[in-house]
């Protein structure tokens, strides 16, 4: 990966896409989240790191809106997404840890329905089988039923997916976890061609070395805090583990 | 290690908060039925010896008249309640009552308690049979649906085989837990149900054990078959939502599907003839004679034949009063009439049952609801030996009234007037003992259901055989 | 975006195998039920025209007579005769010419015409016998017929098309809807649609529809398809009413299993889970609670008992007799063939006869009322309880517009009674007045000619479980998309 190629967003001037502001979400007595403040600009991608539990995919949710906040407010291009969920929609795209799609529908038919379903309805057969050889797909497993396809082949739809609704903000969540390293590799440029084009990214995840590799910035969370944050750029592999550690005690 | 196993599986059925719920459940609607059933029953059978006695009493006290003009008067016989009618209602409900025994008809019996029921209760009775019939299996599926399917979603099977456990010990220490689960909700009930008959010191009746036993034994076997392909589903099924959806679909084919589908099956292989046909059939008969030859003509032989006997030569000289023998000649003939066409109408009912029963071989609770209301006395064969002890009675009253007016007024042969004829008294009519019906003994009604136990028993060596296959190939992973 | 959630659902089900099976089984059921339904309506009217051709074929054959007797007056000169009753063939006047005899010994049938829906719901018409003989016996001799049918096939009930709609239909909408939600969750699919721009509501509202239309679909084609087969006559506007009623009942009785399953998938449970909960409201609102208020009815209103009646019409005839009759009168009562050409006499007996039959139905008449109000009773209960159970309010609705139900019996056996009435009085005034009958009098014979209720009875009585269903339909409907709300689409 050479660095020349990468995007830098102006640190001042970068829009805003994705803005948590004080965001609290309590089950019961137990708090996921306390409070959290968190701004991700169009061209970032934002690994957060941390362990099980620590609220990472809580924040990812409370994005979505597929969970109320308890408090404080999730914003996505400074529309409030509790508010208006719907239209919130429109800019996110969404890749978890499994990709899930219908198992008897092939792969040009599910990236053709989601895709439509977020509104965009001008793609021809042709540039959906373009989105998916972009992505990485072999060319005649566009036809095949998913139910037939590997864990990394589903992955590469997702972002198809991503890219078919030219969506301005990523939620991924873990994404690339069971791949293996070539699978995970390709998938991290995928990610980057998606900042190229301008997409705002939050990726939570365990994979230190890919943070640091691909992401701009890092932030670690811990029992519903967000403990610390740094530019990769600054810091170096041996700092990012060093400090993960350091919080994780 | 079965018993291991049993007992893991009870403890885990017990402390499972589906069990307590299905259990209360089950448990009221059961000791709801008995009560129910038991409260009709008695009533019914108070009803029923109150009704028999009056009408025996006013066959007495009809007053003095002509013998034959009782026989026209009548009886009536009610028909008493089945053994054990409070557990399996049978098909009661649908039966008449009553019937009329009068001169010179055989009558459908009357007073059906289904056309003074509201249509709801077209859905079904809620009795104890219902409850074990259709219930229980829905109880022992919900129990079992993730014996071996769930032990794999959770992962806890891959440790079990990992143990070196034989395959078939866990299926029988589940199956015995299972079982004892569900006898843990049901034989309470069942107890406490027979506690309190004999508490009401009734069914001391001979027979009355032979009967029960052949019940529990039967309705243990239809839960066993239940029970094993309930674990050899589960052993098989992918998942355990799979193995439930199977199992329902089963059990909804079984206890609604099934037995509406080969009733109208059976209707259309055996033909039956409504009211309007049978009775216009049977009276073209009756016209025309059961072997074509006119009544009238029958009639005249008849009267040269007792001439011929008596050596005389006209109605005045014989010594048995003739309008009493002619009517009695008549009743003879239309004796024939009666059998082929009633008895025609009942091999009909009866093959359809019989058809019925055979299809028990895709849906067993189709012979046990056979084996089941034979056992409860509140069967078809029943009903039929009831109509048919009701019909003994009526040519026995009016053959001995009959028999009576022509010996006892011969002398008024040649004088038709209304003021010579003859009366008889309540001492007359005593020559006729009052209706009285026999159950069926265990014997006669096992006899009809051989093939019934026979598809029992295939089924439940089938449900075992199943399990056992499909536990061998058991495989922790979902195929 | 409807559309587009639609197209979808629709290719995902027609790409699971257990769709196709679920459709053709469901089709096989509604064909099957209306074959059976059409022999069972078969059966009866064949029951009614071989009945109605008998008492035809005696009238015909006193007809015969009378003609006979009247071209032999004709030809010899005299006067048209009253007959005495004698059964022995002879000479003199036909028993066709005395009224009081053709009154009594030949039937006229009150016929009960099924509506164009009767073959789609049995109802109590196998029990309840839909044409009723009368002639001069009293009236509780008149309802003591009912229908013969093997007890075995009448305690199972019949497979018609009611049965399918009520207990089959809601199976196959359960098996199609339980996991909604739940198998979506399950399989992934749901986290990543709602990452679109579009609601929880919008969706299940679009896999709702897809459901709807599919059964809808083959109920419609494979119901309208078969009973037409099975020749039910579409042609009548009455019958075009009732089958729109029909429908209706139908529709809500299905949104309210759809809605229902939407209610528990809102619970956020696993498809097994859910499963469970589904079938046991099957359970308990198509078998149990039914059930339970069939028992409750008869318990708090049990009927009198049918053999109290049959013992009291009894003592009432005993009575009568006593008072009316001397015992050689009964005897020639029932014999009048044996009776010496004594014409006096013999017109005495049936004079006789007349008045103790009136006297008996006086005795009788108020028993029969009390056991009709009791019924009613009964009735009254179940109307209240009906709303516990869709079920129970759509077999009453069933029942109702297909015209098997008590009900309309009830009315018909009320014209019935009046025809009754009409024939007694048309013999009697002829017999006690020895106006001999000609031939020309057989075709002026009181006919009975059923009156169909007017369509606004019919309504009054359907609209409680239409109205019923259709509340039932609206909570179900408020309560689960009320529920949805509170959907969690991520597990915490």
């Amino acid at each position: 990966m050479q660095n020349g190629d990468r995007f830098e967003p102006e640190r001042e001037g970068g829009t805003q896409v994705l803005e948590a502001i004080n965001l609290k979400k309590t089950y019961g007595s137990h708090e996921a989240l306390k409070g959290l403040n968190l701004t991700i600009n169009a061209g970032d991608i934002y690994c957060l790191l941390g362990a099980n539990g620590a609220g990472k995919t809580t924040t990812i949710n409370l994005f979505l809106n597929f969970i109320d906040p308890s408090g404080g407010s999730a914003k996505v291009n400074g529309i409030d997404v509790t508010e208006n969920p719907l239209e919130t929609k429109k800019f996110l795209a969404y890749i978890p840890e499994q990709v899930m799609l219908y198992p008897n529908l092939t792969g040009l038919e599910n990236i053709q329905y989601f895709a439509r379903l977020g509104g965009h309805d001008e793609y021809g057969d042709q540039d959906l089988r373009g989105f998916l050889t972009r992505c990485g797909l072999q060319a005649e497993a566009a036809d095949r039923r998913v139910s037939t396809y590997s864990k990394g082949m589903r992955q590469k739809v997702g972002v198809a997916i991503a890219l078919a609704k030219q969506a301005k903000a990523l939620l991924l969540d873990e994404p690339t976890s069971g791949l293996d390293p070539k699978a995970s590799n390709e998938f991290s440029e995928l990610l980057v061609q998606l900042q190229n084009e301008g997409a705002a990214i939050l990726m939570a995840t365990h994979d230190l070395f890919r943070a640091k590799e691909t992401g701009t910035r890092i932030g670690i969370m811990r029992e519903g805090n967000l403990m610390q944050e740094m530019t990769t750029a600054e810091v170096s592999h041996a700092d990012v583990e060093r400090i993960y550690l350091e919080h994780m005690h | 290690m079965i018993r291991f196993v049993a007992r893991k599986e009870l403890t885990e059925l017990v402390r499972d908060g589906r069990f307590h719920w299905t259990g209360i459940i089950l448990a009221l609607l059961l000791i709801t039925a008995l009560a129910t059933g038991w409260q009709r029953y008695a009533s019914y059978q108070d009803l029923q010896s109150s009704a028999q006695a009056t009408s025996n009493t006013q066959w007495l006290k009809q007053g003095d008249k002509n013998p034959h003009s009782a026989a026209h008067y009548g009886n009536y016989a009610f028909k008493p309640a089945g053994p054990l009618s409070y557990f399996d209602s049978g098909v009661e409900a649908y039966t008449g009552t009553a019937v009329f025994m009068e001169a010179h008809k055989q009558n459908f019996a009357l007073a059906r308690p289904a056309s003074d029921l509201n249509a709801v209760a077209r859905f079904g009775d809620l009795t104890g049979a219902f409850i074990l019939q259709v219930l229980v299996p829905l109880i022992i599926i919900f129990l079992g649906f993730t014996a071996f399917s769930g032990e794999r979603d959770s992962g806890t099977l891959r440790q079990l085989l990992s143990m070196g456990v034989r395959r078939r010990d866990i299926l029988w220490g589940k199956a015995i837990g299972i079982g004892a689960g569900v006898a843990l909700i049901v034989v309470p009930c069942l107890v406490l149900g027979a506690l309190a008959l004999s508490l009401a010191e009734l069914n001391t009746s001979a027979g009355f054990m032979a009967r029960m036993s052949v019940l529990v034994s039967t309705y243990g076997a239809y839960a066993a078959i239940f029970l094993f392909l309930t674990l050899a589903v589960s052993a098989w099924a992918k998942s355990g939502r799979h193995a439930l959806i199977a199992l329902v679909g089963f059990w909804a084919f079984t206890a609604f599907i099934a037995p509406k589908a080969v009733t109208e099956i059976s209707k259309a292989v055996c033909p039956t003839p409504a009211y309007g046909e049978f009775m216009a059939d049977m009276r073209t008969m009756q016209a025309k004679g059961f072997d074509g030859v006119s009544p009238w003509r029958r009639i005249q032989e008849m009267q040269a034949e007792l001439y011929q006997e008596y050596g005389v030569n006209s109605v005045a000289e014989l010594p048995v009063y003739w309008p009493a023998t002619r009517m009695q000649k008549l009743e003879e003939l239309d004796h024939d009439v009666f059998d082929y066409h009633y008895n025609n109408l009942r091999q009909a009912y009866t093959d359809q049952r019989r058809l019925q029963d055979s299809f028990g071989v895709i849906a067993p609770i189709l012979s046990l609801r056979s084996v089941s209301m034979a056992m409860s006395g509140t069967d078809l064969i029943t009903h039929i030996e009831f109509m048919n002890a009701t019909e003994s009675y009526r040519r026995n009253m009016v053959a001995k009234m009959n028999g009576y007016l022509s010996k006892a007024a011969a002398s008024l042969n040649d004088s038709f007037s209304s003021s010579n004829y003859m009366t008889a008294d309540e001492e007359v009519f005593a020559i006729v003992p009052p209706f009285e019906f026999d159950q069926p003994t265990v014997g006669q009604a096992l006899g009809e259901h051989t093939r019934n136990f026979v598809i029992l028993t295939i089924w439940l060596a089938f449900a075992v055989t199943a399990s056992v296959a499909a536990v061998d190939r058991l495989s922790t992973e979902a195929r | 975006m409807y559309a587009l959630i639609i197209s979808h659902e629709a290719r995902s089900l027609a790409r699971t195998s257990m769709l196709s099976v679920l459709l053709t089984v469901l089709a096989c059921a509604i064909a099957f039920a209306a074959w059976s339904g059409r022999n069972m309506i078969d059966r009866q009217m064949q029951g009614a025209d071989a009945a109605i051709a008998f008492e035809a074929g005696m009238r015909d054959a006193m007809r015969a007579d009378v003609i006979k007797y009247e071209q032999k007056i004709e030809d010899e000169g005299g006067e048209v005769q009253f007959a005495t009753i004698n059964h022995a063939p002879g000479s003199g006047p036909p028993q066709g010419t005395n009224a009081g005899a053709v009154g009594a010994e030949t039937a006229a049938y009150a016929v009960l015409p099924p509506t164009g829906l009767a073959a789609l719901s049995i109802g109590q018409s196998d029990i309840s016998l839909s044409y009723v003989p009368v002639n001069m016996r009293n009236i509780v001799d008149v309802t003591r017929y009912s229908e013969i049918e093997n007890p075995v096939n009448l305690a199972t009930g019949a497979f018609d098309i009611s049965f399918v709609i009520i207990f089959l239909l809601p199976i196959f909408i359960l098996a199609l809807t339980y996991g909604v939600l739940s198998s979506e969750k399950e399989q992934g699919t749901l986290a990543m649609i709602m990452a679109h721009p579009i609601s929880l509501r919008e969706l299940m509202t679009c896999k709702l529809i897809t459901r709807f239309m599919i059964l809808l679909g083959v109920v419609a084609v494979a119901g309208l398809a078969s009973t037409l087969a099975v020749g039910t006559q579409l042609d009548n506007p009455e019958t075009w009413m009732r089958f729109g009623f029909w429908a209706g009942a139908c529709l809500l009785y299905g949104m309210f299993w759809f809605f229902l399953a939407v209610f528990v998938n809102a619970m956020g449970k696993s498809s097994a889970t859910n499963g469970l909960i589904l079938a046991g409201s099957w359970l308990l609102f198509v078998v149990i609670v039914p059930t339970l208020v069939s028992i409750v009815a008869t318990t708090l209103y049990p009927a009198p008992s049918r053999m109290d009646l049959v013992t009291a019409s009894r003592e009432a005839q005993t009575e009568a007799s006593f008072q009316y009759m001397k015992a050689l009168d009964e005897f020639y009562y029932d014999h009048l063939e044996l009776v010496p050409n004594a014409e006096d006499k013999a017109r005495d007996f049936l004079t006789l006869s007349i008045a103790n039959s009136e006297a008996i139905e006086k005795e009788v008449r108020p028993l029969y009322d009390q056991f009709q109000s009791q019924l009613n009773r009964q009735e009254g209960l179940v109307q209240q309880y009906q709303y516990l159970s869709p079920a129970i309010m759509m077999q009453q609705a069933l029942n109702e517009v297909s015209g098997t139900s008590a009900d309309r019996y009830e009315d018909f056996m009320g014209q019935v009674f009046d025809f009754h009435k009409e024939w007694k009085d048309y013999f009697a005034v002829r017999f006690l007045s020895k106006d001999p009958l000609v031939s020309a009098d057989y075709d002026r014979f009181p006919e009975f000619e059923y009156r169909p209720e007017s369509l606004s009875d019919v309504i009054a009585r359907l609209s409680p479980a239409l109205i019923g269903l259709f509340g039932v339909m609206i909570l179900a409907g408020v309560a689960a998309f009320v529920r949805l709300r509170s959907y969690q689409v991520a597990a915490r």
